[in-house]
């Protein structure tokens, strides 16, 4: 006797299933539609003659290696800054840990961009700082180029780097020190045999992801970078120039390190987490790690990234609400008034509208695409898991331009549309939100949706009335974030916008490329009070059902 | 004329893989009964039960529910309601809407939900508690809340899935008999699955018991601990005692067998059909047999006693025969009395049963 089961037998049962059909079908369209064909497209149209073209010129060589170089610079001081940040925080004795917590949330509302702007603001030609060394020291200032890049993307990701690594510290159980101490282990020793081996897979995996978003970096890089040619500046230039398939080739040889370490990444996860298992610390023992000497420093180095950050956020709020600042320092809201509340400049109210419309399409597709891979049995999951989370791996600036290339000709032209830009966005954040929410299915004991069926509920009656509600949480968690990080997005649409749907990322880089720096703060600062009333906003509706603000 | 057949199972399997979970399942079940599908874990019984509600589809067979061949239905259209081992209530619905959600579905009009969720609610005597959530329930109130919304279906036949393996035995013991009377007032058709021996024997109509994915016997709590069809049957409910025998003449009803090595006779009755030299197997119960009585003597072995463990109602004692065989014997109120050394067991000649060594 064999068992029933094989391909045919999957799609049988599935025909048996209409709604469940329904989903499996829309699903395997859209993701066909927006992620296979756009790749696909980008491959064809870099044709042979553009690659050889590549090859022949240094120019882009040397793009390709001042990417990779910048990148694992930035990477790694992002990465350290962020280990000792999150050390200082879970491990020592230091005053003001909310204070410090607070301060490495705030750069989530912002584009990474606003860092550039910030350093030319600071540092630039035209800077304050510049412009107070040279006055005073004779000193000309020059940071563009790679060092100003590597300053301004280690401030620009370290918050990424921080978060990354908090979530592995707060898993690692203070029992295993404490039983480390208890054998004799203290300082240094104990750090480095106990807490850095728990917290290294964390440690790398920050490292990978700030690589990844500095490969992608576009905005620093073209406002900061100079003659320091990079690639994702490069592949702007081609495209402005209408050099598609040259556009393309560079693309690809974008991905090419993201997917090693997207691939490098996958490894070490699979190799299972160091961490979790054993919960409550054992009751009358405090973990004591650091000492006084320790927490002074730690406490300095802290206070000093502090320093930067807020500075940065302070000149920033400066430039926005004076007429000029550092040459007419009076308060003006006029600027305020041009670019964030003008009907002729509806940038901000553009970001509003696009992210919140994408960030809410990404999740309804995440829970789709979790619910039939996780509970429904059909031929090609594995295929349609790969693609939804594969644009995890791929840099924003290479979806960007997979878009416009697929969808500029026929048969589908969607060039200029918003629904280019929504797209765009939820490519980039649908693949988070898909992994989240399968882990947070596998988490619903399966006999809980047995019961909706078994009681009469067909699939898509248990999904709207069991499943949904049950990953409230984790559903308005993954909106919140995508709406965050869509506001926030420059690489990925930068391509995409056209006069008619300009965002305030691009306004901001836009104005700062321009010289009108203070129209850029503007906008940065409207672009920040946006995304914190909407979180605001939700924060009302949901109260205790959703964690913003938890610091 | 409405058939008396609420449930009928025709040659069905179920594989998973290389394990042949169900083999050729052949079964039929009349409305209005309670049956219990009894057996160690593994034996097929919740694989059977699932398959009935749809979650697996079998791989050869057919299943027929009032008169339908429902093969091909999913579960949501079966019909069969089913409460789960682990309850799975739903977390963030009050016991009225988990209760009521079949009805919801279903689009029944307000009224009548209401209606019907408060009766079903006062049968298992959860009144007062409709605004509750789950996790502000006991174990034993959660069990109930699984039964209400099963039972509010009003379907002709409902599934549980050994729904007391999570209560403690007081509790399990009063929901029993309460499932029992509700079960009894309503005329429902119950599928019970367990491997609780005692819950089949106090709660059932009939049970079918498993054995490694076939069904070893159908018949009534009575029939399966007096007159168990095979060895398995025998030994798993209860406790017995085999002793090989020869058949040396077999009538209409009657066996007489030569049974030890000592060539002793008895004559039995029986409803197994024999041959003459047919080898078979003896089971006699310990509570049948007695020790040095001096009345009963029909069938007799001598034996050692080993040891003896009193258990409160009963004293069990280990004995071993001449041939070194272990024998177990339930002695009941006989007060400070002891036995040891050489004693002679025996039993009414109607407590010996006699199983055929090939399963029927």
């Amino acid at each position: 006797m064999k068992e029933k089961k094989g391909i045919g037998e999957s799609i049988n049962r599935l025909f048996k299933d209409p709604s469940s059909l329904v989903l499996v079908l829309t699903s395997f369209a859209l993701i066909i539609l927006f992620v296979i064909y756009p790749l696909v497209i980008v491959v064809f149209t870099s044709g042979f003659d553009n690659w050889a073209t590549f090859f022949s010129k240094p120019r882009y060589g040397k793009a390709l290696l001042n990417t990779v170089v910048s990148s694992s610079l930035s990477a790694f001081t992002a990465t350290l800054f962020g280990f000792i940040y999150a050390y200082a925080i879970h491990y020592s004795n230091i005053r003001g840990k909310k204070f410090f917590r607070f301060i490495a949330f705030i750069p989530l509302l912002a584009p990474s961009v606003m860092s550039g702007l910030a350093f030319l603001l600071l540092f630039g030609r035209g800077g304050m700082i510049s412009q107070w060394l040279n006055t005073n020291f004779n000193f000309e200032l020059d940071l563009y180029g790679l060092p100003g890049l590597w300053i301004v993307q280690t401030i620009s990701y370290f918050p990424l780097a921080y978060m990354t690594i908090t979530g592995v510290l707060r898993a690692i159980s203070p029992n295993l020190e404490i039983a480390a101490q208890n054998l004799g282990a203290r300082g240094f020793k104990l750090f480095r045999t106990i807490t850095l081996k728990l917290a290294l897979p964390g440690v790398i995996n920050a490292f990978l992801l700030v690589a990844i978003n500095c490969f992608a970096d576009f905005g620093n890089p073209k406002l900061i970078g100079g003659n320091y040619s990079l690639l994702a500046v490069e592949i702007y230039g081609e495209i402005i120039n209408n050099e598609a398939g040259l556009a393309s080739v560079m693309g690809i040889i974008l991905v090419i390190p993201a997917l090693i370490v997207f691939w490098v990444q996958n490894k070490i996860l699979s190799k299972g987490s160091y961490s979790t298992i054993t919960g409550k610390p054992v009751s009358g023992l405090k973990r004591i790690t650091t000492s006084k000497r320790t927490d002074a420093l730690l406490f300095s180095f802290n206070s000093l990234i502090s320093l930067f950050i807020i500075s940065m956020f302070a000149i920033t709020i400066l430039f926005a609400f004076t007429k000029n600042f550092g040459r007419d320092n009076t308060f003006t809201l006029d600027h305020i008034m041009k670019v964030v509340f003008s009907s002729s400049s509806p940038a901000v109210l553009n970001s509003l509208v696009l992210s919140l419309i994408s960030a809410l399409l990404a999740v309804a597709l995440a829970l789709v695409l979790a619910y039939i891979v996780v509970r429904k049995p059909f031929p090609g999951k594995k295929l349609l898991d790969f693609s939804a989370v594969l644009p995890i791996a791929l840099p924003g600036t290479f979806v960007g331009l997979a878009l416009i290339v697929a969808f500029s000709k026929g048969p589908i032209v969607l060039q200029g549309s918003a629904a280019l830009i929504v797209i765009a966005m939820l490519l980039k954040q649908m693949p988070v939100g898909y992994r989240g929410l399968t882990a947070s299915f596998k988490q619903v004991d399966k006999s809980i949706e047995e019961a909706a069926t078994n009681l009469g509920a067909s699939s898509r009656k248990t999904l709207t009335t069991i499943v949904f509600p049950m990953l409230q949480k984790t559903v308005v968690a993954n909106f919140v974030y995508a709406f965050m990080k869509n506001m926030n997005t420059l690489s990925t649409i930068i391509f995409l916008i056209t006069p008619k749907w300009v965002v305030a990322a691009v306004s901001i880089f836009n104005y700062a490329e321009t010289g009108t720096y203070y129209w850029a703060a503007a906008v940065a600062v409207g672009l920040m009070g946006a995304t914190l009333g909407t979180l605001g906003v939700i924060k009302l509706i949901f109260r205790s059902k959703v964690k913003i603000f938890d610091f | 004329m409405e058939s008396n057949i609420l449930l009928d199972l025709k040659n069905v399997n179920k594989v998973f893989g290389n394990n042949h979970v169900l083999k050729n399942i052949n079964l039929k079940i009349e409305r209005g009964k309670f049956i219990t599908f009894l057996g160690p874990s593994g034996c097929g019984k919740t694989t059977l039960l699932r398959s009935i509600a749809g979650f697996y589809t079998i791989d050869d067979g057919e299943v027929w529910i009032d008169g339908n061949l429902v093969n091909e239905l999913p579960p949501y259209k079966r019909g069969t309601p089913m409460v789960f081992q682990e309850y799975a209530l739903f977390p963030h619905m009050t016991v009225f809407d988990n209760i009521a959600y079949g009805l919801d579905i279903k689009k029944r009009p307000e009224a009548e939900v209401q209606e019907r969720v408060m009766a079903v609610m006062a049968q298992v005597k959860l009144s007062g508690l409709e605004e509750r959530y789950p996790h502000e329930m006991s174990g034993g109130q959660q069990q109930r809340v699984a039964m209400a919304r099963a039972l509010v279906m009003n379907s002709p036949i409902i599934l549980l899935d050994e729904p007391l393996s999570n209560l403690d035995a007081k509790l399990r013991e009063e929901v029993r008999v309460e499932l029992r009377t509700i079960q009894q007032e309503l005329g429902l058709t119950v599928i019970y699955v367990t491997h609780d021996q005692l819950e089949a024997l106090s709660m059932s109509d009939q049970i079918v018991v498993f054995n490694k994915g076939a069904i070893d016997q159908y018949g009534t709590p009575h029939e399966i601990y007096y007159k168990p069809r095979t060895q398995y049957v025998a030994d798993f409910i209860g406790s017995t005692n085999f002793i090989e025998a020869v058949v040396m003449q077999s009538k209409e009803g009657t066996a007489t067998v030569s049974y030890g090595f000592g060539g002793d006779n008895v004559t039995i009755t029986t409803d197994e059909k024999l041959t003459e030299g047919e080898e078979v197997l003896l089971s006699v119960r310990p509570e049948s047999l007695r020790l040095n009585h001096p009345d009963i003597s029909g069938f007799n072995i001598m034996g050692v006693v080993q040891s003896s463990m009193f258990l409160g109602e009963k004293e069990r004692y280990f004995l071993a025969d001449q041939w070194g065989k272990e024998w177990i014997v339930d002695a009941y109120d006989i007060g400070q009395k002891t036995f040891d050394g050489q004693v002679r067991m025996s039993a009414a000649i109607d407590k010996i049963h006699i199983i055929k060594k090939v399963s029927p």
